[in-house]
């Protein structure tokens, strides 16, 4: 993405922030059940895992650190999740980004792999294995490759798979209100 | 205690009853109200409490769009059988999950989503509960409660407070009953103990109080204290009462004491004036003696002396002795009548004579004021008087005495006349005595005082008029002693009038010489006894007839009219009718008819005395049936002679003797056969006794002594009918009573002539049957 890109971007986020707020309320679940609102469930999933997920001690230590929400996306209608931000969880700002490195990713406290490239996902979930990053996926089998959330769409709704396991090995904690939600993938012992 | 009025033991059972009914109920009512209203909000706040809970664990799948979790969760109300239905809103109001309770109809319409509140129907507590997280709402909890439960408890509670109620209700009357007697009890007996008082006015009774306080026993205490007030009050006013009575019973013995001691005072008041008028009386008579001697030899010595200037100091001499004995005089007399030493001597007396010697004794000083002297007596006047003369002539003597001195012109009138009064006594009469004069008269202030000792009229000169002053306070006690009364009537410069009534004067019965009446010079007819009956109704006819008769022992009875004449004549059988003709009611003609038309009555005479002259009228009346008609006016010798016919009568042929007497009107002296038998009788007496008396009586000289004599020879007079005797002591009595000392003596001198007078009298009398 070129910088003009992100700046049009922007400026079309900005108007889209506008329309969140204005529209959000009421439109968020209705525009649900449609294709073309599908971020927007799950941007507001995606906002709630933060809610529920507890992450260890050191991670968001300081109270003003904020919470980092990273995205990597090739559907450009993925960017609706960059109302995300200057939302709190647990008065922790979100930061949404769209990481271009490897180093940017090490930042971030959620990973949202919006894309069903396998390639991707595998390096990003290897990225981020053995650190407290909240893996988010879309795509069948992403749990089996050690991702932690992921959405899957049944009797066209919205539901999302937890793999425990992977969220032990990255030390964090679900609330029960998520885990009640979820459907759960225990791999091993 | 009347049945239609509620008594105090049933109001108080009746106020109790309420009071507890009312409070229970109210207590009840809060206790029903305050347990709804509790479980009300205990319900709201369970629910409540349980929707937030069941909020907050559907958050998760209200976020993540979990219908499944979520309607899981609401399973959980299960456990609340009350809970019949309940749902979740997703944030925009549509319904999220819904549950129903088990047994129920799925097809329950969940109701539309409100903001957290709850509301009641009859049936459900309907309660919405919004679920925040982070202060975003993102649902709403909808819970219906079914209220049967709370109706259940409500049942039960309502029957419990009815049982309550009525158990209270019970409880409340018996225990009024019993408590009711603390109030009822006290104020019943104050009640009948009021009751008992006022019935039995017993104010000893107090009510019983029972150590009580409270305001029954204050009033009962009250209660006390007014009767003991009243019982107190009673007592004093019984004492008062009492003392009252003591205290008249005291005053009264004080009154009587007081009486007593008066009666003693006044008695020895009395007595001392009495002893002092013996004192005067006897000292009176003790002057008098000697001045009789001085008189007496004053007198002899007139007709020794020659001298003429000799001649005028023996008159003074006599004019003061005379002057002074007066004085004497009246004051005996005065003290006499106060030491109630004079008796009244009561004797048959001719008013008529009594004037005309009064008359004598003042004839020369009348003839020389040149007054004209007037006397006046009443046809009806009787001619014989029970009186004594001798006062009598002393009333009427002082009285002309004042008159004559007190008048320089005009009269004087002595008159008598009868008063005609109700109820007159038989044979009495009411006397009225009159002396009346043209003289100086009495100021009226002086007409009260006049009567007293001492006092002459005010301004009156002593030295012009003389006098005592004694007189007319003698005239009065005189007249007090008849048991009458003077009184006068005076102007001043005209004249003064006394009059002397006197009440109920015997009418002296005629000693057989005033019996008959002369109807001619000589012929006299004497009535028997008899009745006669007058019918007239003027009832001054009636009195004329009556007038008529009035010297004959003749019963008159009087009606006045021909019916009552009818009804007494049957009553008393009169022996003669004398009927006017025209009288209302019946008149004559028809009750003589009537009368004649009786068996029994037609006997008795009738004699018509009519005021109709006419010839035949005459006839007419005749024809009535009377006996005999007299025509009015009548005289009344005429009638005499025509009735007499028909009573009992006697006729007597009188000889012409002692003109003189009948001339004055008085009977004449006529010497029965018993007289002139007892007549040498009183000749002895004249001449020895009464001879002593007189001879007496002229060497003292003693007015007592005379006066005696007097006495004597009128009383012989009488005894023995003879008039010349009688005379001899009248006259001597009231040469007496003026003390006029010539005459006294010439009356004196000629008591033997009237011994011989007395003499030749019987002489004639007896002599002249034998001559012829």
């Amino acid at each position: 993405m070129t910088a003009l890109h992100t700046v049009r971007f922007q400026k079309s986020g900005r108007f889209l922030l506008l329309l969140m707020v204005v529209l959000l309320p009421a439109t968020d679940i209705q525009a649900q059940p449609t294709a073309g609102s599908e971020y927007q469930v799950k941007a507001a999933f995606i906002y709630h895992f933060a809610r529920f997920t507890q992450w260890p001690e050191g991670t968001l230590s300081e109270p003003d650190s904020p919470l980092v929400l990273c995205i990597i996306t090739s559907d450009p209608d993925a960017d609706v999740l960059l109302s995300l931000r200057d939302k709190t969880v647990r008065d922790h700002r979100l930061v949404v980004r769209k990481p271009e490195s490897a180093a940017e990713v090490s930042n971030c406290h959620l990973l949202y792999l919006a894309t069903d490239d396998m390639e991707v996902i595998r390096r990003g979930l290897a990225f981020a294995r053995g650190r407290p990053i909240l893996t988010v996926g879309e795509t069948s089998g992403f749990l089996q490759l050690g991702g932690i959330i992921n959405f899957f769409e049944r009797e066209q709704r919205l539901r999302f798979g937890v793999n425990l396991d992977a969220a032990e090995a990255a030390d964090l904690k679900f609330s029960s209100q998520l885990l009640m939600s979820a459907e759960i993938i225990q791999e091993g012992p | 205690m009347p049945f239609f009025s509620p008594s105090i033991k049933q109001k108080l059972i009746w106020i109790i009853l309420f009071t507890t009914g009312i409070t229970l109920l109210l207590a009840s009512i809060a206790f029903v109200t305050k347990e709804i209203l509790t479980f009300r909000q205990n319900l709201v706040k369970d629910l409540s409490t349980l929707a937030q809970v069941v909020g907050m664990n559907s958050e998760g799948a209200l976020v993540f769009d979990d219908r499944f979790t979520a309607e899981r969760h609401l399973s959980a109300f299960r456990t609340r059988p009350g809970i019949v239905f309940a749902c979740i809103y997703k944030q925009n109001g549509t319904v999220f999950a819904t549950y129903s309770a088990a047994g129920r109809q799925k097809s329950i319409a969940p109701p539309k989503v409100q903001p957290t509140s709850h509301f009641f129907d009859p049936h459900f507590l309907h309660l919405f509960q919004q679920i925040f997280v982070d202060r975003e709402m993102i649902g709403t909890i909808y819970i219906r409660h079914d209220l049967g439960e709370m109706r259940t408890q409500l049942q039960q509670y309502l029957a419990i407070v009815g049982v309550i109620i009525l158990v209270g209700f019970f409880v409340a009357l018996i225990l009024s009953s019993f408590l009711q007697r603390i109030v009822s009890v006290p104020i019943l007996n104050l009640a009948q103990t009021a009751l008992t008082i006022s019935q039995e006015k017993d104010y000893s009774v107090r009510a019983e109080k029972h150590n009580r306080n409270d305001e029954i026993g204050v009033l009962i205490d009250g209660f006390n204290e007014m009767l003991k007030e009243i019982q107190s009050q009673e007592k004093e006013l019984k004492e008062h009462r009492e003392h009252l009575e003591d205290l008249v019973v005291k005053r009264t013995a004080a009154l009587r004491k007081t009486n007593t001691a008066l009666r003693d005072a006044k008695n020895a008041a009395e007595t001392a004036n009495r002893a002092k008028s013996e004192f005067l009386a006897n000292m009176s008579h003790e002057i008098r003696t000697p001045m009789n001697a001085v008189l007496g030899f004053t007198e002899i010595l007139y007709g020794m002396v020659t001298d003429e200037r000799q001649k005028n100091y023996l008159v003074s001499i006599r004019t003061s002795a005379k002057s002074l004995l007066t004085l004497i005089n009246d004051i005996l007399d005065l003290s006499k009548i106060e030491a109630r030493k004079m008796e009244l001597q009561y004797e048959s007396v001719n008013l008529r004579a009594v004037f005309e010697d009064i008359e004598q004794v003042f004839s020369m000083r009348i003839k020389e004021k040149g007054l004209k002297l007037i006397i006046d007596i009443a046809p009806d006047i009787p001619k014989k008087l029970l009186l004594d003369e001798v006062r009598l002539r002393q009333i009427i003597f002082n009285l002309v005495g004042n008159a004559v001195k007190f008048t320089e012109a005009g009269y004087i009138r002595i008159a008598a006349q009868k008063i005609q009064r109700p109820n007159q006594k038989e044979n009495s009469v009411d006397l009225m005595l009159t002396v009346e004069d043209t003289g100086i008269g009495i100021a009226q202030d002086s007409l009260e005082k006049i009567f007293e000792a001492f006092k002459q009229q005010d301004g009156q000169s002593t030295k012009r008029y003389g006098g005592t002053g004694l007189g007319l306070t003698i005239t009065k006690r005189l007249v007090e002693m008849m048991d009458g009364a003077i009184s006068v009537q005076s102007r001043i410069d005209k004249g003064s009038r006394f009059l002397v009534v006197l009440r109920d004067v015997s009418v002296a019965e005629d000693g057989g010489e005033g019996r008959g009446i002369m109807v001619s010079e000589d012929e006299k007819i004497e009535f028997e006894p008899a009745t006669v009956l007058i019918v007239d109704d003027i009832e001054t006819n009636r009195s004329l007839v009556k007038a008529y008769f009035q010297d004959t022992p003749l019963r008159f009875l009087e009606a006045d009219n021909g019916q009552e004449g009818i009804r007494k004549a049957r009553e008393h059988r009169p022996d003669l009718i004398i009927m006017d003709i025209r009288m209302p009611i019946m008149d004559g003609c028809d009750a003589t008819a009537l009368l004649r038309s009786d068996d029994i009555l037609r006997e008795i005479p009738v004699v018509a005395l009519t005021a109709s002259g006419m010839k035949g009228d005459h006839e007419r009346i005749m024809a009535c049936g009377f006996d005999e008609v007299l025509t009015k006016p009548i005289r009344r010798v005429d009638m005499i002679r025509h009735l007499a016919p028909f009573l009992p009568h006697r006729m007597e042929a009188i000889e012409p003797h002692m003109p003189e007497k009948a001339e004055k009107g008085e009977a004449p002296e006529v010497l029965s056969p018993e007289v002139l038998e007892r007549i040498p009788q009183l000749i002895q007496v004249l001449e020895t006794r009464c001879a002593k008396l007189w001879d007496r009586a002229r060497q003292t000289g003693f007015f007592d002594d005379i006066a005696e004599f007097g006495q004597l020879m009128k009383k012989l007079g009488h005894a023995y009918s003879v008039g010349p005797l009688r005379e001899f002591g009248n006259r001597l009595n009231t040469q007496v009573s003026t003390f006029d000392i010539e005459q006294i003596n010439k009356t004196l001198e000629a008591y033997p002539d009237l011994i011989q007078e007395i003499k030749s009298m019987h002489r004639e009398h007896t002599e002249a049957p034998i001559n012829g």
